[in-house]
């Protein structure tokens, strides 16, 4: 009765290659389950002991057409047998489930690389939608690949229909778990976790469970007996730590990573946020946490967002505002409140391509002037950037730290990139992590407002309610110590090089640079965001080759880590890649004299390894 | 929205499942509007959703020799078709109105002569409704069904009762 | 702007001078609610408003009003934008913050969310809230925030001396309108009915009485207060309200609203409010046969808007001013409202947890 392919009778011997890396692109319309299917790969590659690293591409569209161009949606997907950083320079093997996703994601596939197609969906209708005047599969257009045409959508319903209480239109969705099962044979990937979640997850609909177990184990027995694949791939798992791992997108690090904070430091949490892409997740994640406390307020506008986080922090609370490029120019003259009121915040701008509206669903990193020194006046804040989607959560309690430590804003510079991509995530032990000590002034003999503590040059955060404290802050000038309104020529400028010192007294909180390689040579290429994972990886592979190069990765901006100027100076040459103009590059020229070398990559998109090590070898 | 895949109750608007990754795009946008149980259905469904079946014979075939092949295949139509050109239908109602008289008795009657000529026919895209549609006003049973590879099938009353009493839609 | 010293020295230049009032510490405990007086919530700095200002008689009405609401002097917070209005905080002796213009709502409701406990109030003026504040004036009111938000309409830009706001007269010749207004002004009390405030009302800075009553009910109140005073800027824009809040004219240009009671004004107390079919008018009891019994009764209690919007709309010289409170209902405030999602949800799953939070979504262990 069921239409599954018996165990396998093999006409003929199949090859197993082994490979040590893939990267397949996922592409579907959005009703197709990229996202599921892609998941599932990745969760399975997971737990076969591979590395992974993923970057999902969202329709552009809410909701479009079916078949549509822009209601295409995408998943790579990298796994391999090593430690890897980014989810691919370019897909290896592109899974094409109807016209529109062949169209748009053709041009990313490396030179002869392997397409998959659903021929059943490559109808007139469909490729008319995908704006194909002619038939890609029969007008050569894909003769420089190696392309496998498979009737997906046709041999899933044949193996379902009779088999399962079902309409067409829900058998006929099943078709993605088919896909899956046919790439699970083509890189010897196990059933069991994908076979276990689907019986977990649809066990109240038991037709459906038995639908999707079918079409994957059919679209697995189809692809090991089909003459189209005569190869399979094996990955070996990579060398990892043990411990407990889970994958982990970079907003959600980043959210888990603030509710962590707070609880580290006894506060509670007030995050003040306006909807905004890329961001909006991290407002939605802290809202289903009401049961830590977590005060999430979705203010009318982006300023009334960060005004609230500052009202919250001066009443004791951990005064967070997340937003992207657009909403921290609103924010400015805030933030700026913050630097002269002298409290803690901490801004979230998880950055986007600009300037302007821009780009909201690219990534780029061209914030990091705005973030230092986007304010009127002398207004300098601590500035800090996570490398990596798992960094996003030690970050986050960094940015905390720092912010009640010298009592002043401090932005959170995260990216597109790094929100949406995931990689695996030791889970960290609790009870390792540190606490974040907080002091309140609560004895008013000796309270001035503005005096300040000997090392960090911080003013003491006394919250309102406490008796016999009551003093007044605001955004004119203050007099240092006594905090009142002072015009007097010599308190300005001393006001405004003890706030500038206050900031880079932070230095000494900040851990020294790490040098990746040796310590000295022919070029150090520099970075910061979401660049590690690309220039790491370059690094490592011309080292490999016994190159002289090394990398650095700056986590922390402003101020920078104290031996940077030492590490920079130990190398020819200092090529400092980044997704804008060369902020950075400005700022290391600036302040270290060092001849620094920019390298720009303004597409929306990341670098690849590639890129990195053309650019090295200029150099070399 | 309910994940129609594991039950999960999602935020309304959420583009995949928050539990099981099930997209649900195509669920939430508007459809047949007020309508709801069969009425929609036959208003969403297309004839894909229908069972269809398939008996073709050239223009110049023996009627009779249609007639067998008919009860062989238990199939009430045959499609006549030349060259991959639908020329006509012959039905059962054919038999029963055509066949008769001196025509009854001449073996020799080639198909062509008693089919229904040019039928109305109907691309696999469209709806149900719009088959029942045809089948009411034109007071016929089966319809011609053009697929999207330019081949042809069938699609009858019954095969619409069929799908009534699956009473999945 | 003077400084005052602590007494110990600091190292300031001594061209700033340095008063302490009586050489105590500057920072004392308050005494109890029940033993606060005016003298407690004055601070030491000195009040730099224009001699004749009429910022100086609010501010005195609230330092007397404070020591009479039972609140602990130290759960007392100022909020304030910018402009003259906005100094207050300064001159208080509570917890202030002098912020951004128009902003102060959107960090009182920060404060008040972050602490529920305190008392926080906004102060500010027809500019800060109406100009660049108007979008955070709105929301404020409609987030039914248990604040309380005094507008000092005065009518005029005052601290950058004398361009005109947005309740500014059609056709007033300002600094920046020479030749006359070209803006119709907007009614506070419209927009603040119309954002649905839960207490709404209206003074006048010279009527002191009249003033503190006002500032203690909307203390008083639970949820947000609205409450516009019409303030006098002596230097540009004098005498804007004289034409009906002057001693001499008052009892005949203002109606002092007054709940239960029926709407009547005038030196001899006979004017009057009556609703002609769908209409305010204004009548006199006892010619054409009217009655008190036909005057409108004011109800600050009514769920329905409506009455409260038609009297905020009246104006002279058809009408007479109307003040007190217009409207008084009660709805849960945003702050007790998130509290209680936030007790709900610890009710639900169980205080947040750590380990559960990290330990989620797809995990797998590497041996």
């Amino acid at each position: 009765m069921s239409a599954v392919l018996e165990p396998p009778v093999e006409t003929f011997d199949k090859q197993l290659e082994e490979l040590d890396t893939v990267t397949i692109r996922f592409a579907g319309d959005s009703g197709d389950g990229m996202q599921l299917t892609g998941t599932q790969f990745t969760n399975t590659s997971a737990i076969v002991g591979n590395d992974i690293s993923t970057l999902p591409d969202f329709p552009a569209e809410i909701r479009a057409p079916a078949g549509s161009l822009p209601g295409v949606s995408g998943f790579q997907l990298n796994f391999s047998n090593h430690d890897i950083r980014t989810p691919g320079d370019q897909p290896n093997v592109l899974v094409a489930m109807n016209p529109a996703a062949l169209k748009v994601n053709l041009a990313d596939l490396e030179e002869g690389g392997t397409i998959i197609i659903n021929s059943d969906e490559f109808t007139k209708e469909n490729l008319e939608r995908a704006a194909y005047h002619s038939n890609p599969l029969e007008d050569g257009a894909l003769s420089g690949y190696r392309v496998h045409t498979l009737p997906i959508s046709t041999l899933n319903m044949n193996a379902l229909k009779g088999a399962v209480e079902l309409s067409r239109k829900e058998m006929a969705r099943c078709k993605n778990f088919f896909a899956l099962g046919v790439l699970y044979w083509l890189y010897d990937r196990p059933l069991e976790p994908t076979l276990n979640w689907i019986n977990a997850k649809f066990r109240k609909n038991p037709e459906l469970a038995k639908a999707n177990e079918v079409a994957l184990k059919t679209g697995y027995n189809f692809a090991e007996t089909t003459e189209v694949f005569t190869t399979h791939y094996k990955i070996k798992k990579a060398v990892i730590a043990p411990g407990r791992y889970r994958k982990i997108t970079g907003n959600e690090a980043t959210a888990i990573g603030f509710v962590t904070a707070a609880e580290l430091a006894g506060r509670t949490l007030f995050y003040g946020s306006y909807p905004i892409t890329p961001a909006s997740d991290i407002l939605h994640e802290l809202a289903r946490h009401k049961n830590f406390g977590v005060k999430t307020f979705q203010a009318e506008d982006e300023i009334a967002a960060v005004c609230a986080a500052i009202g919250a922090s001066f009443t004791g609370h951990v005064g967070l505002t997340g937003t992207s490029g657009p909403g921290v120019a609103l924010k400015q003259e805030a933030i700026g409140l913050a630097v002269m009121t002298e409290l803690p915040l901490v801004i979230i701008n998880v950055q986007r391509g600009g300037p302007s509206t821009g780009l909201p669903t690219k990534t780029e990193q061209a914030d990091l002037f705005q973030a230092v020194w986007g304010r009127n006046g002398e207004c300098p804040a601590i500035v800090i950037a996570p490398a990596t989607p798992a960094d996003c959560f030690n970050m986050a309690i960094e940015a905390v730290r720092l912010a009640f430590k010298y009592m002043v804003p401090v932005f959170y510079l995260s990216d597109g990139y790094l929100a949406n991509g995931a990689e695996p995530w030791a889970v960290p032990a609790i009870e390792k992590l540190p606490r974040i000590e907080v002091k309140f002034a609560t004895d008013p003999k000796n309270f001035m407002p503005y005096a300040r503590d000997e090392k960090t040059l911080a003013r003491p955060w006394a919250l309102p309610g406490t008796p016999g404290l009551e003093h007044r802050i605001g955004g004119i000038e203050k007099q240092n110590i006594t905090g009142n309104v002072n015009y007097d020529p010599e308190n300005h400028h001393l006001m405004v090089k003890l706030r500038q010192q206050k900031v880079d007294r932070a230095v000494a909180d900040i851990p020294p640079v790490e040098v990746f390689g040796d310590s000295s040579g022919k070029v150090l290429v520099l970075g910061w965001g979401s660049t590690f994972g690309s220039i790491t990886s370059a690094v490592e592979k011309m080292r490999n080759e016994g190159k002289s190069v090394s990398s650095a990765h700056l986590r922390h901006l402003n101020p920078f880590p104290g031996n940077l100027g030492e590490v920079l100076s130990s190398f020819e040459t200092v090529i400092i890649p980044e997704m804008n103009l060369g902020q950075l590059c400005t700022m290391i020229r600036a302040r270290y004299l060092v001849g620094a070398v920019p390298f720009s990559k303004v597409k929306g998109r990341p670098f690849q390894i590639r890129e990195i090590v053309q650019k090295v070898e200029e150099y070399l | 929205m309910l994940c129609p895949s594991c039950g999960y109750d999602n935020i309304e608007g959420a583009d995949r499942c928050d539990d099981c990754l099930t997209p649900l795009y195509n669920r939430d946008v508007p459809r047949a509007e007020i309508a709801g149980g069969l009425a929609r259905s036959v208003m969403e469904d297309d004839l894909r959703e229908l069972d269809q079946e398939f008996l073709g014979v050239t223009s110049n075939t023996p009627a009779l020799e249609v007639i067998d092949q008919m009860k062989g295949a238990r199939v009430g139509c045959a499609l006549v078709i030349d060259d991959g050109k639908l020329l006509g239908i012959f039905t059962e109602r054919d038999v029963l109105n055509k066949l008769t008289g001196k025509r009854a008795l001449d073996t020799t009657t080639a198909v062509k002569d008693l089919m229904s000529p040019n039928p109305e026919t109907l691309r696999e895209t469209d709806s149900v409704a719009t088959a029942l549609n045809k089948m009411s006003l034109g007071r016929y049973r089966h319809i011609p069904v053009v697929k999207a590879d330019g081949t042809y099938s069938v699609t009858s009353i019954k095969h619409v009762l069929r799908y009534i009493a699956k009473e999945n839609w | 702007m003077t400084t005052q010293g602590n007494g110990n020295g600091h190292h300031v230049d001594a061209s700033v001078s340095a008063e302490s009032e009586g050489g105590a510490s500057l920072f004392q405990i308050a005494p109890p609610p029940g033993e606060l007086t005016k003298k407690d919530f004055v601070s030491n700095q000195e009040v730099r408003w224009c001699p004749g200002c009429g910022d100086y008689a609010i501010l005195n009405n609230v330092q007397k009003v404070m020591p009479d609401l039972g609140i602990s002097r130290e759960k007392v917070v100022f909020v304030s934008g910018i402009g003259c209005s906005s100094r207050f905080p300064y001159y208080m002796n509570t917890y202030g913050f002098h912020s951004i213009h128009g902003r102060a709502p959107a960090i009182a409701t920060g404060i008040k969310t972050a602490n529920p406990e305190l008392s926080v109030w906004v102060i500010t003026g027809d500019g800060d809230a109406l100009s660049i504040g108007g979008n955070h004036f709105m929301h404020v009111l409609r987030r039914n925030l248990d604040i309380n938000y005094i507008l000092f309409n005065n009518r005029i830009y005052g601290l950058t001396k004398g361009q005109y706001s947005p309740t500014s007269v059609f056709g007033q010749r300002t600094k920046s309108t020479p030749m006359g207004v070209i803006d119709y002004p907007v009614n506070p009390l419209s927009l603040a009915i119309a954002s649905e405030a839960t207490f709404v009302a209206r003074s006048i800075d010279i009527d002191v009485k009249h003033l503190g009553t006002m500032v203690e009910s909307a203390a008083k109140h639970k949820g947000v207060s609205f409450l516009e005073v019409y303030q006098n800027c002596n230097i540009f824009n004098d005498g804007a309200f004289d034409y009906f809040a002057e001693r001499s004219v008052r009892s005949d240009n203002v109606l002092y609203l007054e709940h239960g009671k029926p709407m009547i004004f005038g030196k001899d107390r006979n004017r009057a409010i009556r609703m002609n079919g769908a209409h305010p008018e204004v009548v006199t009891i006892g010619e054409n046969g009217i009655t008190e019994a036909d005057i409108l009764v004011h109800d600050i209690h009514l769920q329905d808007p409506s009455v409260a919007f038609m009297l905020a709309r009246m104006e002279q010289p058809d009408f007479p001013q109307p003040v007190g409170i217009f409207r008084a209902v009660e709805r849960p405030s945003y702050d007790q409202l998130l509290v209680d999602q936030i007790d709900s949800a610890i009710a639900k799953s169980g205080p947040g947890s750590l380990d559960k939070l990290i330990n989620s979504g797809d995990m797998w262990t590497v041996e």
